[in-house]
Order: structure tokens, then C-alpha cells, then sequence
């Protein structure tokens, strides 16, 4: 046997020069990055850590082969016999023990109608006596308790939960069919309309959006070009709403709205209107309240942009014998576009995550996808539901934004 | 010096008494004239007498704060008030102590529906029709007329919610109280209350805060609304709202004590539920506001007076159907998605 030694190669000296080079070029990339450590520290514990913990809720679905292992493994190579049966009993008398029980119950219900019942009648069955007798016996005594055992649709569902991650959660936030009926077929039940309630908050926020933009670029224009006492107060004015809480602000609307407030005072004694209008708890109020929450967020981009646009464009273009509109059209407005566009983005992606004003002014057919997120986060402790629906609200977010965002900061190089 | 040996000494002493001094609680409910009512009737009773320092804290029923609580591991409330559903949801994902088998619970006297599996109940209450009094000049009898938009025109308002909102149904369609659960389990009775519900859908206006009735009554946006019945009777004493209240076909449901699982102060927290329902001292809630006692005994020392205004007085309590946690935890999600459709369609 013969041992060879590769001799050490010696490094060219121009090797050698070429990543001492490189050292330096990382090691001035780090020092120039170390000021900034403390916000990336920040960012990973408060973002990417909770955002990663929302991911792993959303996809872990272990209920059933934390309760049921035996039949789980029984199942994958054979189907629901009679000593799948006997394991059944077998895992639910363990599980009635270690507290197994009612969490099984209860992912078995999302995934099956009737599942939690099925699950809980054999559970009271299950014991000593019952695991003394033959498989058979013991299958027929399970089906007797609930007759959903005797068909396919449990059975799937519990092959279904085999593993401890699962993309069932999503596939519900997604809207798509994930719940079977006894016999294995997709029930027609109404459940939550997902798409319907996604549609809706798009719809809302855009409309914001919309009305923000139409009534802020105007408000934005003046205060950039106004200097002195005006622009002062006007600045002042955007800003107020700023200070004051959302809460106050979104119960003002209710004190202005509702059937003897203001909104309807003014328009009953001008004779417009003979009786109270219904106003509050409506589409129109959901969005008035949160075109005035939003509307700093809007101008104030569009303020910072047009306030660096030179004055001299548009009176060169003045001079050239333009109108004073298509001056504005022509020479002003193109360059703000990226204000617009900033203070557009900003707005639209506050307002798909709005919760609190839709809930309190606005009707039942108006709440958004936080709505449903926080019900299900707080009331009904559905917490792989609630982090799917919170997911598809951020991966809807970041497919709208981000091609925007891009836009932004490319066109606006220098004027932020 | 001397003072130092006298202060070890103290502690000393202290300590060997031990729990006497050292015990401390923290009792959890939902805050305002409820919460105030249970500090004068139990919590500074309690503190007096035995010693222990209580802590109180206040929650609007957010399961996702107690579930954080016990997973992980960290649970710092040993007493908190629930509902009977938020109890039995709770009660079934393995938060709460199964108190219900306990036999100091069980030997206790208390009224039927008030010991479940994880909680017992310490005062009624109910969910009752307010109503505007000068709306109407005859005014409504039992909690059914919110359906009788002909004899009672005008907005009415529901709790943003299937719990309520389908039993008022289904008893406004003419299911008996004892019936109304097991209708309610089958497909049919479901459907049966959301049929009832669509002939005035378009006259109701939506609340999801507890306080929000009584405001809605007294802004005049409605004319009369469902609404749990110390609330009203809160603002009828404190803000001069004389509003009416029928009290037939009242929906009861029971505020109710329970013990987190892994609560660092258990024990202490046992004993303080279990004072409260002593007869003497579960009565004295009723003093503070218009909520009944649980312990069966505890009725006889009410004063007429005061009897009149709670739930549990015989007068008011025709056609009562007492509320099924149970039922609503095991059925709550699948009916909460459906009010959910029918609601926005």
C-alpha cells in the first residue's frame, strides 16, 4: 500500500495579493455596515423571528399524530381495518390521559363535519374492557357509537394528518375546499368566503387609496408652494390628525355620523333630507373615516417631493406660452410623480391591514382580513387559521408593493 | 444594630408563619361595574380576613392571552372570570384546571347549569330586550318582540355574534326554552334561526362591545336592543337613561370562576372561589349591581327591593332559557363561520 503526500502548493505571490484585497474590501464592508448592527439585531428579533413563528404555526398541524400514532403508522400500509379500529381505542385511551383529546377533537372538526362528535363517542367508549375484546368486536362497538366511523370520510382525515406539518391551514386561508363530509366527498357547506373577504379589503383600500391621492395632491401642491404663515397653518393641519389617537379619532366619526349627529343635524335643517340617513355602520362611513386617518400618510410624501421641484420649470414653461394647467400637467406633475406614487403605496398597504376602524363604524359586509385574523387569533383560539390568513395578507402586500416600491426608489434618487 | 436583629427577627417569624404573610393572588375579570362590584362583595372581604395580598387585573375575554400564558409556562393569573362559552373553549383546549370534579365544588348548593367541567359560577346575569321607553307607548314584554317589527318599528340591535342571536331566534319562531339546543344541533334548527333572522336583517344594527347597547339606545340610533341586563341597569342608575327592560324569555348565562392551568397560586385561588360562594358572601354581589347569586341559599337573604332588578327573581324569569357553553364551545367555530356568510351576504 502506498501512502501519497500531495506537496503543498505554494501560493503565487499575485494569488496571494489578490485575497489579502479582498479582506480588506470585506472588512471595509462590515465596518461601514457596523453602525447599523443595533437595527439589524431589532429587526431579527421583532420581525423575522415573529415571522417566522407565524410560518411554523401556520404549517404545523400535529394534532392528529400527536394523538393518534399507532393509527396514523397503521394506516399509511393498510387501510381502516379491524386492527386500525383496535388501534383507534388503543391511541384514544392514551390520548384521554395526557390531554390529547380535546385538541384532536377539535382539528378533526375542521377537517371533517361531524369529526369532533365521532372523535368524543368513541373516546367515552374507550377503555379496558373495550381493548380486551376481538378486533372485529371492537370495530363494531366504535361504529356503533358514531356511524361516521363506518365510512371513509374520518378515516381520510386522520391519513390526512399524518405528518406534524401540513399545508391544510393555508389551503382554508386560500379559500380552497379543505373540509370532507362524513362520506369523504367535499361538503357544500358556506363556510368563511376567503377570496370574497380578500376582494373586500382590496377594494376598500384602493378606494382610500383613490380618495387620499384626489384630495391630498391638491392640499400637498398648496403647501409646498405656499411659504410663510399659510403653508405654516395648512402644515399644521395635516399634521393634527397625527397627534391624536386612532381610537378617538374613528369614535369622533361615530359622534358625527350616527342617525342625531352632526352629519345628519346639517343635512335635515338645509332641507336636503327629511329624515335621518343612515350613515354609520355603513361602506361610506368605513371608508370617510379612513381617508381622514390616512390622509397624512399621503400628503406628507408628496409634500417632501414637490417642495425640491425647481419653481423656474414651470415658469419657463409659462414663458414658453403655456397654460397654467398644462404647465402644471406637463412640468410639475411628472416630477412629483414619485411623491404621489410613495405616499399612494404607503396608504394602500396601511389600509389592507385595518381593523379597528371598519369594526366600529362600518357594517358587517365591511370588515377586512384583520378582522377575521384577530377573531380567530383571540376568540376562537384557531391560531394555524389566523397565521395562514396573516401570511396570504403579507404575501398579497409584498407582490403589490413590491414592483412599486422598486419604481419609487429608482425614480426618486435624491429628493427623499 | 437593634433595628437590623429586629427587622431578621421579623422576617424570621415570617417566614415560619409562612403562607399567612407570604400569600399573594391575582383575580382577573372583565373590568368596570362588574369588576368593581366583585371587588367590594369578594376580592377586599377576602384580602381583609385571610391576609392575602390580591392583585387584580382585567381582560375582555382574549383567549390568545391566557393560551400564551400557559404554553409558555409563564401564567401569572390564579383566579379569572369567564362566560360560560369562553369557559367551555378554554375548558377544551387544556387552559384551564378541571375544577368540576372537585368535591368541595360539587358538595357546594348552587343553582342548575353553574358547575362545568372547569368553571363555576358565581353570579347570574342575562341577556335581556332594552328598549327606548318613550319609543313605544306599549311597550315590549319578552325578549322575542325584537322580531315584531310591525308593533315595534323601528332599529333594533343584536350582539355581532351567533351566540344569543340564533336562541333569540329560534325562541321568537316558537322553540321552547328546553328545546332550543337540541334544535340547534341539527341542520334544520339552524337553518330555521337564520330564516327568522333574514324577516328583520335589514332593521338590525350590530354591536360588539358590551357598552355599546345602552349608548345605541340612548343616541337614538335603535329602539330597542338585546343587551346584558347590568349594563342597563348601570346607566339607568348612573346616567339617567330610563330604559326599559323585558325580562321574558330572558337568555341566562353565569359569570364564573376558573383556575388557569399551571397557576402559581392555585391553592390560594381555590380557597378565595370558595369563600365567595359562601351564601352569605355570594348574596353580597347582588348589592353592587344587578347580577343574582349562584348558591341556592344565598337567595332567601336578598331584600325584595333588590330582587326585583336580577335575573334570577322569580317574576323575571318566565320562559328563561339558561345558556349551553358546552354547547357553544363544541359547536361555535361551525356557527360562527356560517353567521359569518349570512351576515355579509
Amino acid at each position: 500500500m502506498t501512502l501519497t503526500v500531495l506537496p503543498e502548493s505554494p501560493m503565487p505571490q499575485a494569488k496571494k495579493a489578490e485575497s489579502n484585497r479582498r479582506m480588506a474590501m470585506i472588512r471595509r464592508k462590515l465596518g461601514a455596515v457596523l453602525p447599523a448592527v443595533p437595527l439589524i439585531v431589532f429587526l431579527a428579533m421583532f420581525l423575522v423571528v415573529p415571522l417566522a413563528i407565524i410560518i411554523k404555526t401556520a404549517i404545523q398541524d400535529r394534532e392528529i399524530v400527536a394523538a393518534l400514532p399507532a393509527t396514523v403508522e397503521h394506516l399509511a400500509t393498510s387501510g381502516s381495518d379491524d386492527q386500525a379500529f383496535a388501534l383507534l381505542v388503543d391511541d384514544l385511551i392514551i390520548a384521554k390521559k395526557s390531554g390529547l383529546l380535546r385538541p384532536l377533537a377539535r382539528r378533526m372538526e375542521y377537517g371533517v363535519e361531524g369529526g369532533s362528535t365521532a372523535v368524543m363517542d368513541v373516546a367515552r367508549i374507550a377503555g379496558d374492557d373495550l381493548i380486551a375484546k376481538q378486533p372485529g368486536q371492537i370495530r363494531q362497538a366504535v361504529i356503533e357509537s358514531n356511524s361516521a366511523w363506518g365510512e371513509s370520510g374520518v378515516w381520510n382525515a386522520i391519513n390526512a394528518g399524518s405528518r406534524s406539518y401540513s399545508l391544510f391551514y393555508l389551503k382554508w386561508a386560500l379559500g380552497l375546499d379543505v373540509k370532507h363530509r362524513a362520506d369523504g366527498q367535499f361538503t357544500s357547506e358556506i363556510s368563511y368566503n376567503f377570496p370574497a373577504i380578500y376582494l373586500r379589503t382590496i377594494v376598500i383600500s384602493v378606494a382610500v387609496t383613490a380618495l387620499t391621492v384626489l384630495i391630498g395632491y391638491p392640499m400637498a401642491y398648496v403647501v409646498s408652494t405656499s411659504s410663510g404663515f399659510v403653508g405654516k397653518i395648512l402644515i399644521f393641519l395635516v399634521l393634527l390628525p397625527f397627534w391624536t389617537s386612532l381610537l378617538v379619532r374613528t369614535m369622533s366619526w361615530i359622534v358625527v355620523l350616527q342617525r342625531n349627529g352632526v352629519m345628519n343635524d346639517l343635512l335635515m335643517t338645509s332641507g336636503l333630507i327629511s329624515e335621518p340617513a343612515p350613515l354609520l355602520y355603513t361602506r361610506f362611513a368605513t371608508v370617510l373615516a379612513m381617508v381622514q386617518i390616512q390622509l397624512p400618510f399621503t400628503v406628507l410624501p408628496m409634500i417632501s417631493v414637490m417642495r425640491v421641484i425647481p419653481p423656474s420649470h414651470v415658469r419657463a414653461a409659462r414663458s414658453m406660452g403655456a397654460s397654467p394647467l398644462a404647465a402644471h400637467f406637463s412640468v410639475f406633475m411628472p416630477q412629483a410623480v414619485p411623491g404621489i406614487a410613495a405616499g399612494a403605496l404607503l396608504t394602500f398597504v396601511l389600509c389592507l391591514g385595518f381593523y379597528l376602524t371598519p369594526a366600529l363604524v362600518g357594517g358587517p359586509g365591511d370588515q377586512m382580513v384583520s378582522f377575521f385574523i384577530a377573531r380567530f387569533t383571540n376568540e376562537q383560539l384557531n391560531w394555524g387559521l389566523a397565521s395562514a390568513l396573516s401570511l396570504v395578507l403579507i404575501g398579497g402586500a409584498t407582490v403589490i408593493a413590491l414592483p412599486l416600491s422598486r419604481y419609487i426608489s429608482t425614480h426618486s434618487s435624491g429628493r427623499f | 444594630m437593634k433595628m437590623k436583629t429586629a427587622l431578621l427577627s421579623a422576617s424570621a417569624i415570617a417566614l415560619l408563619t409562612g403562607p399567612v404573610f407570604a400569600q399573594e393572588l391575582t383575580v382577573v375579570s372583565w373590568g368596570g361595574a362588574l369588576q368593581e362590584a366583585q371587588t367590594k362583595a369578594f376580592m377586599k372581604p377576602y384580602a381583609e380576613t385571610t391576609g392575602t395580598k390580591i392583585v387584580q387585573d382585567t381582560w375582555s375575554g382574549e383567549l390568545a392571552k391566557l393560551r400564551a400564558m400557559v404554553d409558555s409556562g409563564n401564567v401569572v393569573w390564579d383566579a379569572v372570570d369567564v362566560d360560560p362559552q369562553t369557559g367551555a373553549i378554554a375548558c377544551e383546549q387544556g387552559l384551564l384546571e378541571p375544577i368540576g370534579s372537585e368535591e368541595v365544588f360539587q358538595a357546594l348548593d348552587l343553582v342548575e347549569g353553574a358547575l362545568l367541567d372547569c368553571a363555576v359560577g358565581t353570579s347570574t346575569y342575562a341577556t335581556i330586550l332594552a328598549f327606548k321607553k318613550d319609543a313605544f307607548a306599549d311597550g315590549p314584554k319578552s325578549l322575542v318582540d325584537i322580531f315584531d317589527t310591525a308593533r315595534f318599528p323601528g332599529k333594533r340591535s343584536f350582539r355581532k355574534s351567533p351566540v344569543d342571536t340564533l336562541e333569540a331566534a329560534l325562541l321568537a319562531d316558537g322553540v321552547a326554552p328546553t328545546e332550543i339546543y337540541s334544535v340547534l344541533s341539527t341542520p334544520e334548527g339552524v337553518d330555521r334561526a337564520f330564516a327568522k333572522l333574514d324577516t328583520i336583517k335589514d332593521d338590525i344594527v350590530w354591536w360588539e362591545a358590551g357598552a355599546q347597547p345602552a349608548q345605541l339606545l340612548m343616541s337614538g340610533e335603535v329602539a330597542m336592543a338585546l343587551a346584558w341586563n347590568g349594563r342597563i341597569a348601570d346607566v339607568n342608575a348612573n346616567e339617567n337613561a330610563d330604559l326599559g327592560i323585558a325580562w321574558s324569555n330572558q337568555i341566562r348565562g353565569f359569570d364564573m370562576w376558573t383556575i388557569p392551568v399551571g397557576a402559581k397560586n392555585g391553592d390560594a385561588a381555590r380557597d378565595f372561589i370558595l369563600t365567595t360562594l359562601q351564601p352569605a358572601t355570594n348574596a353580597e354581589i347582588s348589592k353592587y349591581i344587578a347580577y343574582g347569586p349562584t348558591v341556592v341559599a344565598a337567595a332567601d337573604s336578598i331584600d325584595a327591593e333588590t330582587l326585583e332588578n336580577l335575573p334570577s327573581a322569580p317574576q323575571n324569569s318566565e320562559g328563561a332559557l339558561a345558556q349551553d357553553g358546552a354547547f357553544w364551545a363544541k359547536n361555535g367555530d361551525a356557527l360562527n363561520a356560517k353567521f359569518s356568510a349570512w351576515i355579509a351576504r
